[in-house]
Parts: C-alpha cells; structure tokens; sequence
C-alpha cells in the first residue's frame, strides 16, 4: 500500500465532498442551525409555560365538612380557589376544577376524638395545572396538619420532639465533577455514538454507492490503484467527516445549552436546573476527544462495509439505516442500572465504549480498562474494514449491476496462492482476536488450564488451518515451515533463547516499578501454576504453557501473520510490527510491554531464518522455564538464591545480566554469521 | 513483438440462483503496435467482459494475458499503468474540474505535478478544450465530457488503449471526434482494441476484426478476408453469415 496515493484519494475525496451542498448543509447546516433553534424555542416555550402554570390559581373544590382551620388556610392561599362543583368528577373531567379533596363524613369528630382521618384528593395526573394544583393543596394540608399536631401536643403538654425522635438531612458527598460525570456519562454516549453516525452516513453512502450509481468506479479501478489504498483513502475520508460532524455536533450543542442556560438563570430562577453542571472538568474533555477516536473508527468502518454492497445511494440508505439503529442500541446499556464495565462487557462493542466512557466521566475507570476497549474498538473497526476490502475485491460487488448482498463463498472460485495478502493475515488475527474474546475468555473463566488448551488450539490453531485450506494457499509457505540453517544456527538459537530468560527477567523488574500490575494478575498466575509440584502435574503444565503457545501461538504470529506483513515493509519494521502484535495479542496493558520485546526477538529469529522452528524453540524455552522456575522444579539453590537476593524488587545481580547480555548479543552474532555462509553456500 | 496477447482467457460469472455463466470461453488473439483490433459483437456478447480482463478491473476464470510483455495476473498495477480505459462505466467525477480530474488521475498514475501540468497543457490543445478544463465536470456538454474523457485516458501516454463501445450513444459530431481520435492515436503508434456493434465504425476503422458471439470468437480477419469468405459486401451481413455458420457447427 502507497500511503501517498492514500493521500491523494483522500484530498480527492473530501474535496469532493465539500464540493456537494447537500454534505454542506447535513453536516455542517444542521448542527449549526437546528440545534439552536430547536432547543432555544423548545426551552422559550418551556419557560412560558411554567410562568403561565405559576400565575394560575388552582381551583379546588372540597366535599364534606370541612374544619374551620383548613378553610381558613385555603381561603388565605393566594394560589388556591375553593369553589363549588355539584360534580366534581365531572367537572375534573372538564377541566372546571383542578383538584377535589373528598373529607370523610365524620371527620370533626374523628379529629376530636385525637383519631387519624383518611382524607382522598383526587386530580388528573396528565394535566400539568392539575398536578400543580396537587402540589399546593397537599402543602396546605401539611400545614394543615401540623396544627393539628400542635394543639393535640400541646393538651398533653408534650414538645414536637416526642413525635420526631430523629431529623435525617440528607447530603449529597459527590463532587461536583463527578456529579456532572454520572449525568454526562448517561447521556452523551448516546449522543456521541449519533452524532458520529450522522456525520459517517453521508460519506459512507456517497463514497461508495453514489460512485457506483455515478459510474466513476471503474475509471478508478483502471488505474494502477489498488483496491486496498481506495479502500483506505475513502475510510480515512468518511472518519474525518465523522469526527468533524461529532465535533461540530457537540460544540453547537454546548454552546446551545450554556446559552439557553443563562437564559433560563435569568428568567425563571426557580427552576431546577443546576448552571454548574455543564461546567466540565478539563480531563472529561479530553475523555470525549479521545473516545470519539475508536468510536468513530468504528462507526465509519462499519458503515462503509455495509453501503459497499449496495449499487445505488437510495438502496445504501436502505441497507445503512437499520445499522445506524443497531450501532446506537448498545449505548443504551449505560442507562442500564448496575452493569458495569467487566471481563465480558469489555468486549461488546459500543456498550465497551459507552461503559468506558461514563467510568471515565466518573473518574472510575482504570488504565486496563481503557487500553483494552481501544484495542477492543480497534479490532472490531479492523475488521470491519476487512470485510470492506474483501468485498470490494470482490468483481460481482463493485461492477455487478445487480446489487443485493453476495453470499456465495464457493471454494471452486478461489484460486491458490502462496502466500497470504496483508488484509486476508490481518482478518485472520482479527478473527483469531474476536474468536478469543467469546469463546477463549469463556473458556478461560470456566477453567483455566482447560481453558488455555481449548483458546490455543480451538481458538487459535484450528482458525488458522480452516482459513488457509479455504483459501487455497500454500501451507508450508505462509507457516515458514521449511527447515533452514545448519548446526551452528541451532547452537546460536539456543543460546539466545536461554540468555533472554534473565533478561526479560530483569525487563519486568523494571516494569514493575514503572506500572506496577494489580494484585488479581499475580493471584491468576499462583492459580495457574498450581499442581506443578508432581511428576504429572509439571508435564501437563509445561504442555499447556509452554509446548501449546509454541505450536499454536508460533503458527499465528510467526505463519500466517508474517507472511503477510513481510512483502510490505522492510525488515526491521516488520520484526517490530509483528512484535507489536504478539504484545496486543496478550490483552493487558501490563503485559503489552514484556510480551511484545519477547515477541520483537522471537519475530527476528524467524525473519532471519525463514523458517518458524526457531521461534518456537525461543517461546518454548521461555514459557518452559517460566513454568519450572514458577513451580520452583530447579534446583534448590536456584530458588534460595532468588528469594534471598529478593529478586522480584531489586532485579538480578549485575555479573548475570552481564553474561545473560554477552551470550545473548554473541548468540546474535553466531546466528547472523551462520546465515550469511549458509545464504553463499547456495 | 505484439503489445497485447491473450492466451484462452475465460471469465464464468455465478448468475442468479448459483447457476455459472461462460461470459467468456477460452479468448486468444493478440494485437501489435500500431493497429486497430475491434471486437465486433451484439450486446451480451462478452465483449466488455473480455475488454474488462484485458485492462485488469477482472480477473479472468483461468487462462492468462500479457500487455506490453508484463503479466496481467502477476503484475496488474504495473499493466494498468500501460493502459488507457475507456467505457461507458468510465464517467468522470462530476463535481471536480476537468483540471482537478486529470490531475487526480495523473497522481494516482504516479506522474508528479509538473508532468501532469505539462501533458494537460498539451491535451488542452491537441484536443482544443480551452476553458472546458476549468468548467466543473457536470456542467459540460457530452461532447466536452468526451473529451475530457479521452485526457484522461491518454494522460499517461499508454502505448494500449482499450475502448469499450467508445461511441455508445453518442452524436455524430462527438463520434467522429471519437473516430478522430482513434486514427490519430493509431498514428501515434498506440495499439488500440475497441468494441462496438456499430458497422460502419468496424469498416471504417479496423487492421483486424474479431467476430464474437456468445462468449465465443468466432474468427478473426480482416474485413476484406471476411467479406471473401462469406461471398458479401460489407460487415452486418458478413457478421450474420458467419453467426450462421457458427451455429450450424455448434448445434
């Protein structure tokens, strides 16, 4: 992929999209215009009604005997009429009466008598001045009954305190960042996740279908463009628009709202609305920044996948808009009480991003959390895009003019290869990413060492050898499964698969200090290492942790996903990229680091040689010593020694690091030297 | 040696209710420089599909094809840069200029600016489009979409120029410009293959003929050896003859 021809599509594209009014005016008219006006008008007629409903005087009308008390305090009320009404009901109905206090027939007596009297006030509660109405009366009858209370207390000569043994104020702890957080958190996902949806549907519709219904699609096919890059220079084109529009959507929003804020302040100061509340922490703002990112990656992937299958605008909007309403749904969750941000909500994507973003408002959320929904987000919008790619090469998609949505996979059609395209090894990691998410952490919960086994060779293995037989392509090449090197490559191999050991050792000393990991890690770990104390129970372990990632885990990033990437770019971005991966891979942010050094030298092994053996023999002698130092199954000095010298804070006593260092660079020169006189040989 | 060379191309198409449909069965000709090939065929005959492998937008069901002595398969970016396409599907984008288009498509053919400045201002004048470049593309008239058009297509100075029905639907004035430039690129040394139902174009225009029917050709010739063969004068009734003939030997 040519990131400057990318470059050239995009310019091309978001010239061309601001060139067309109807952009201009969805985009940009909208939010600038509508919401203004909406909101100040609807916040206009809200003031005006509570002004009208505050001048009314309630009409109320009472049946029975009413004690003296009571209807001097009505007729004192400035906002109540006592009226007469031959049918209350009937004129509640009508509307001629607000509210109807029926007394019971005996009530003088029953409040005589030092009794409780049932009283029943009767109003319609869809009339907003008869539920004002309902709100006075029962403040007169408060009153009503305090007075009554009083004159019975004091006949026994008692103090209100006897009947009120307790007072409860109640306060409100929370500050008001996260006060403003909790309601925001609620709120804005839902808006966010619509906005960026408004702001992705236009480009993702016009920049796909509308070119197929324009019959540009073909002049640009004609060129030496790959499909890839077009794909590429449009996402990156329709998640500009979508981050532009959620920007503009926002900013109009707010400036409405402080706006009709200060308007409502200075008209109505009873109402309840608390000015400070949009007062936003400078941290929330950059939460909201740096949500919409994977958000709007998302929205704008998924969109456009969609509207590619499509042949005209008008069946794109079509197929577009029930995606719309699915992408918002799961924004709903954050109105769900209790649901939380977890090990299976981190993986529901929007609802992940939706959960996250309230914790971040809050100020609740942990730097796990976020790293693993971004990656989450990311995956999905990868895949997404993908998908995208996939079915933009597909000839029946971009120049069929029957439109609909091709299912037919037939395997006939597919012709061999030799090895993987980037976007088929990335949709295989992807894959492999999601597939882990439901059924390896499910699996892993239930129990974890079965669960380890089924994630690497269910989840993992299996994938990879159904895709590559599906498509056609040549087993021995994608998994660099030829043997290469001679004698002295095993030898420097080796060395260096043992010398990093202490190295990564001293690396996650280091780690530690500078993130130190939470305690639930290392319970997971004690849990995974137990029973390695038998003969049986290390095998096991060692099968589980060390031979199952070397096989499984080395044919994913080692195969399939270095094939992919090797034609792409030169080789040292190659070993860090695929490094990278393999650190991704592992899920957590305390891990990322560690695990993606370790996959860095495993990935140089294998691009050096050409072949996958070495790295597995690296994972395995790493993951293996893990095992047997964890399950302490070296000798007893070893372990004495570790403990004493307290390893796990001050790190590994420097005469180690220096030989583990000197044996791991001479290894790399060994291994280096037996390439070169291996590659004159032939 | 010939510039393009198609060796028993084949495109099937999975049809409606999964039925497979031979657009194309087992295609080879090849064309040299300097001449004019037409594909000579009624609608739904294959020959966009053939002219669609031919410049890589598809790639065929099996056999293979070479321009300009690079493979199609193996090496289609750098093929397409040898070609210029042109269809009915190939329309220009609407709200750019005529300028923005070619200097688009110029950068997508990997030209720096000052080569696509350069070439566009020859263009402009070989094709006499003045102020057309600078007007948006769907303010203009057929005629000066064709032409621009036609910029596009040569920006690159391929030496294989595929047409696909290049006059469908056109005037006779924007036509002849089409036939125009078609002999002058001839002139030039551009190997040109174009497809058409038209007659008069094929006669008017063409080194070689292939006849095509039913995802077949039939034959290829000159029009003169045609016109021998099936004993007539002029190329509608020597296409029905040897449609005639076809299905004689195929029933």
């Amino acid at each position: 992929m040519n990131l400057t021809i990318v470059k050239h599509i995009f310019f091309k594209e978001m010239l061309d999209t601001f060139r067309d009014k109807r952009t201009i005016l969805a985009m940009i008219g909208v939010p600038i215009l509508l919401y203004p006006v909406v909101f100040l008008v609807a916040a206009q007629i809200a003031v005006v009604q509570q002004n009208k409903l505050d001048e009314t005087v309630s009409k109320l009308a009472i049946s029975g005997d009413a004690p003296e008390a009571l209807i001097e305090l009505v007729t004192n009320a400035e906002t109540v009429d006592l009226i007469d009404s031959e049918d209350p009901p009937a004129d509640l109905a009508k509307r001629d009466l607000d509210v109807h206090l029926i007394l019971p027939q005996d009530i003088l007596n029953t409040l005589d008598q030092n009794l409780s009297a049932e009283l029943v006030l009767e109003y319609d509660a869809t009339e907003g001045r008869s539920r004002e109405a309902l709100d006075r009366v029962d403040g007169l009858l408060a009153e009503f009954h305090e007075s009554v209370l009083k004159v019975r207390l004091k006949e026994r000569e008692l103090e209100m305190t006897f009947v009120r043994p307790i007072n409860v104020e109640m306060t409100n702890v929370a500050p008001a960042a996260k006060s403003t957080g909790s309601i925001l958190g609620m709120v804005l996902p839902l808006l966010l996740v619509v906005m960026l949806g408004v702001g992705a549907f236009y480009p993702a519709v016009d920049l796909t279908a509308g070119e197929k219904e324009r019959g540009t699609f073909e002049t640009l096919l004609s060129t030496p463009t790959s499909k890839m890059e077009i794909i590429f220079g449009k996402f990156l084109t329709v998640f500009t628009l979508s981050m532009f529009t959620g920007f503009l959507n926002l900013a109009s929003m707010i400036a409405t709202l402080i706006f009709q804020v200060s308007q409502i302040a200075d008209q109505a100061e009873n109402m309840a609305f608390d000015v400070n509340l949009l007062k936003l922490p400078p941290q929330s703002i950059f939460a909201i920044i740096l949500i919409l990112i994977p958000l709007a990656f998302f929205i704008a992937a998924v969109m456009m996948t969609v509207s590619i299958m499509a042949r005209s605008f008008k069946e794109a909007q079509n197929y577009v808009s029930p995606i719309f309403i699915a992408l918002v749904t799961p924004a709903m969750i954050v109105a769900i009480p209790n649901v939380e941000l977890n090990q299976t909500t981190q993986f529901i994507p929007i609802a992940n991003v939706a959960l996250l973003f309230r914790d971040l408002m809050m100020g609740t959320a942990t730097l796990d959390m976020v790293f693993t929904v971004f990656l989450c987000t990311a995956i999905y919008a990868l895949l997404s895009l993908i998908f995208a790619t996939w079915m933009f090469q597909r000839e029946e998609v971009i120049l069929s003019d029957q439109g609909g949505i091709p299912l037919t996979l037939n395997r006939s059609q597919i012709r061999p290869s030799k090895e993987p395209t980037l976007g088929i090894a990335m949709g295989i990691f992807a894959t492999v990413m999601i597939l882990i998410f439901y059924i390896g952490s499910f699996a892993q919960a239930k129990d974890l060492k079965i669960g380890l086994v089924v994630t690497q060779y269910a989840v993992i293995l299996a994938p990879i050898l159904g895709l590559l037989w599906y498509l056609k392509l040549d087993m021995r090449n994608t998994l660099n499964l030829s043997f290469r090197g001679n004698g002295l490559s095993w030898l420097a191999g080796s060395i260096m698969a043992v010398c990093w050991v202490p190295l990564i050792i001293q690396a996650g000393v280091f780690h530690q200090k500078l993130l130190p990991a939470p305690e639930g890690l290392n319970m997971m770990a004690e849990d995974l290492f137990s029973g390695g104390d038998t003969a049986s129970g290390l095998a096991i372990l060692l099968l589980i942790i060390a031979v199952s990632p070397a096989i499984c885990e080395e044919c994913l990033f080692r195969g399939v996903i270095l094939s992919g990437l090797r034609k792409r770019m030169p080789k040292w971005a190659l070993i860090i990229s695929v490094g990278i991966l393999f650190g991704l891979f592992h899920l957590s942010v305390y891990r990322f680091v560690l695990t993606g050094m370790s996959g860095i030298f495993f990935t140089y092994l294998a691009v050096r040689s050409g072949s996958i053996y070495f790295s597995m023999i690296a994972h395995f002698t790493l993951n293996g010593l893990s095992v047997l130092i964890e399950t302490e199954n070296v000798p007893k000095e070893v372990i004495t020694y570790l403990v004493e010298n307290n390893i796990e804070t001050s790190g590994l006593p420097i005469p180690v690091l220096v030989v583990a260092g000197l044996g791991f660079a001479g290894g790399i020169a060994l291994y280096e030297y037996s390439f070169r006189s291996h590659s004159t040989e032939n | 040696m010939p510039l393009i060379e198609a060796n028993e191309l084949k495109k099937v198409f999975q049809g409606p209710k999964g039925k497979l449909i031979e657009a194309v069965k087992h295609a080879s000709f090849s064309v040299d420089g300097g001449e004019i090939f037409g594909l000579l065929g009624p609608n739904g005959a294959g020959k966009t599909t053939l002219l669609r492998m031919l410049g890589t937008i598809i790639t065929p069901t099996s056999g293979s094809c070479e321009v300009a002595g690079l493979n199609s398969q193996e090496d289609p970016a750098e093929v397409r840069k040898k070609i210029g396409f042109l269809s009915g599907n190939t329309k220009l984008y609407g709200r750019l200029t005529g300028r923005e288009v070619l200097k688009y498509f110029g950068r997508l053919y990997g030209m720096d600016d000052s080569t696509i400045d350069r070439r566009t201002e020859e263009l402009s004048h070989m094709l006499d489009m003045g102020a057309i470049l600078d007007q948006k593309c769907e303010t203009l008239s057929t005629g000066q979409t064709q032409k621009v058009s036609i910029s596009r297509v040569i920006l690159h100075d391929p030496p294989v120029l595929i047409l696909d029905e290049p006059t469908l639907g056109l005037d006779i004035m924007t036509t002849r410009s089409i036939i125009d430039f078609i002999r002058g690129a001839k002139e030039r040394g551009h190997s040109i293959i174009f497809s058409t139902h038209y007659m008069t174009e094929a006669e008017m225009l063409c080194d070689r003929i292939g006849m095509i029917y039913d995802g077949e050709i039939m034959d290829i010739d000159t029009k003169n050896a045609f016109y021998e063969r099936t004993k007539t004068d002029n190329l509608q009734d020597a296409f029905l003859a040897m449609v005639d003939q076809f299905k004689a030997t195929t029933a």
